[in-house]
């Protein structure tokens, strides 16, 4: 890939980013592939999403915490990668606690402008620790998520 | 004066960990450097200190597989997937990693993560930070702490001579009345829905006078904690904590979830 797909691959998480600040759903369905590749220590690893099942996981996390916001510290492009160093903070509206949690995000880009596949790496056990709650409750706020 | 890349020297300084290099590996390193991982509970600093961490490492045999590493400027991320083995020399032999009772399967077993490096202008690693579940890791290694409440009953043996009636009605109980100063500081009722083959239903009411520990339901409970018997004699006997039982899911907490964290020290059992 060239400088120009390097550029065009940050330009969308860019905007997956600064969409889920503002709890875009609309914007955030529209920037993932039909199938999106999702791996995520809570909810295992290659499981594939459609569009509506992201968004209905999205809708679950945007009732759950309200004011969740991810601060970017670090942003690096190699080809159709990006990994995102990011500060995540956000309430639960279920109990009123709150967590702040340093997260690192690697998406993957295709040639349509589409994130095909993304990666989150973040500890349970903090996030638990913080919202003082179990995996179980957790997954039930959730709903079926992705 | 050439440059070094950032990328080179991270490369550089996983070569030296995969071969149990630390006398290489610390020579990558700045004098200040620092490392920080979520299973460790404080970032470590300075090159004596990363090598009594390393030192933990002795006998783990580390494969890694960079999966992606890019750079802008002095930082370098990378997703790494790394085969660990733990020799052991019997099945069943207890090991210590960072404060934690290991007992390792003796089988390669695989960790992924990520990791963002800094490199500072004299080519030295100044700073590294890791990303990744400390739940997953800490099973993986064989934490007696993060196992499944199943692996834990097999593993765990010593425990036998305890069971809830006994740690509530006998130990607690005793405990109480050797220190009223504890139940003084409580108000309300505690409620404990205990599982398994010897669990049952007790409470704590801290308002009563004299015998406070009764078994049974009481409908006024203010707070209801829920566990496997096991899971109650594990913490009971300070082999599964507090934070850990209540982040796996092995201690349900309903209702006043101040009574439930000030009750840690009327269950301060023998460890």
């Amino acid at each position: 890939m060239n400088q120009v797909d390097d550029l065009k691959a940050q330009e969308v998480v860019r905007k997956f980013f600064e969409a889920g600040n503002k709890q875009d759903l609309e914007t955030l369905a529209s920037l993932v592939a039909p199938s999106l590749i999702v791996n995520n220590p809570l909810f295992g690893q290659g499981n594939v999403a459609s569009r509506e099942v992201f968004k209905a996981s999205l809708n679950n996390m945007s009732k759950a915490f309200p004011d969740i916001n991810m601060h970017v510290v670090n942003m690096i492009t190699q080809g159709d990668t990006v990994v995102t160093e990011e500060l995540e903070i956000g309430t639960l509206l279920a109990n009123g606690r709150s967590y702040k949690m340093p997260v690192c995000v690697v998406m993957r880009v295709n040639d349509q402008g589409q994130i095909y596949e993304t990666h989150n790496y973040w500890d349970t056990r903090t996030l638990f620790d913080q919202l003082q709650i179990d995996l179980e409750t957790y997954s039930k706020i959730l709903g079926k998520a992705v | 004066m050439t440059k070094v890349e950032p990328e080179e020297v991270v490369k550089k300084y996983i070569a030296a960990k995969d071969r149990n290099d630390w006398d290489a590996l610390v020579k990558l390193l700045d004098p200040d450097f620092i490392s920080s991982d979520p299973s460790i509970p404080e970032p470590v600093k300075g090159i004596e200190p990363i090598r009594q961490y390393l030192d933990m490492l002795t006998d783990v045999e580390m494969k890694t597989r960079i999966l992606s590493m890019m750079s802008k400027g002095d930082t370098v991320g990378a997703e790494l997937e790394v085969t660990c083995l733990i020799k052991i020399k019997h099945p069943g032999e207890k090991g210590e990693f960072a404060g934690h009772t290991i007992i390792p399967s003796g089988r390669p077993f695989k960790v992924t993560f990520a990791k963002f490096y800094r490199v500072n202008s004299k080519g030295l690693l100044a700073e590294e930070r890791e990303y990744s579940d400390t739940i997953t890791k800490m099973r993986a290694l064989g934490a007696q702490e993060y196992a499944d409440s199943d692996e834990q009953a097999v593993t765990s043996t010593a425990t036998s001579d305890f069971s809830p009636k006994i740690i509530l009605e006998e130990k607690v109980a005793r405990n109480l009345k050797a220190h009223p100063e504890l139940a003084q500081k409580l108000h309300g009722v505690c409620q404990f829905d205990i599982t398994g083959p010897k669990g049952g239903k007790w409470y704590i009411d801290f308002d009563q006078a004299g015998d406070v520990v009764a078994g049974g339901n009481n409908p006024d409970a203010t707070c209801t904690i829920s566990m496997k018997d096991d899971n109650l004699v594990a913490f009971f006997t300070g082999k599964l904590s507090a934070e850990m039982a209540f982040v796996t899911g092995k201690l349900k907490i309903k209702g006043d979830m101040a009574m439930a964290s000030a009750l840690r020290e009327v269950l301060k059992g023998e460890s």
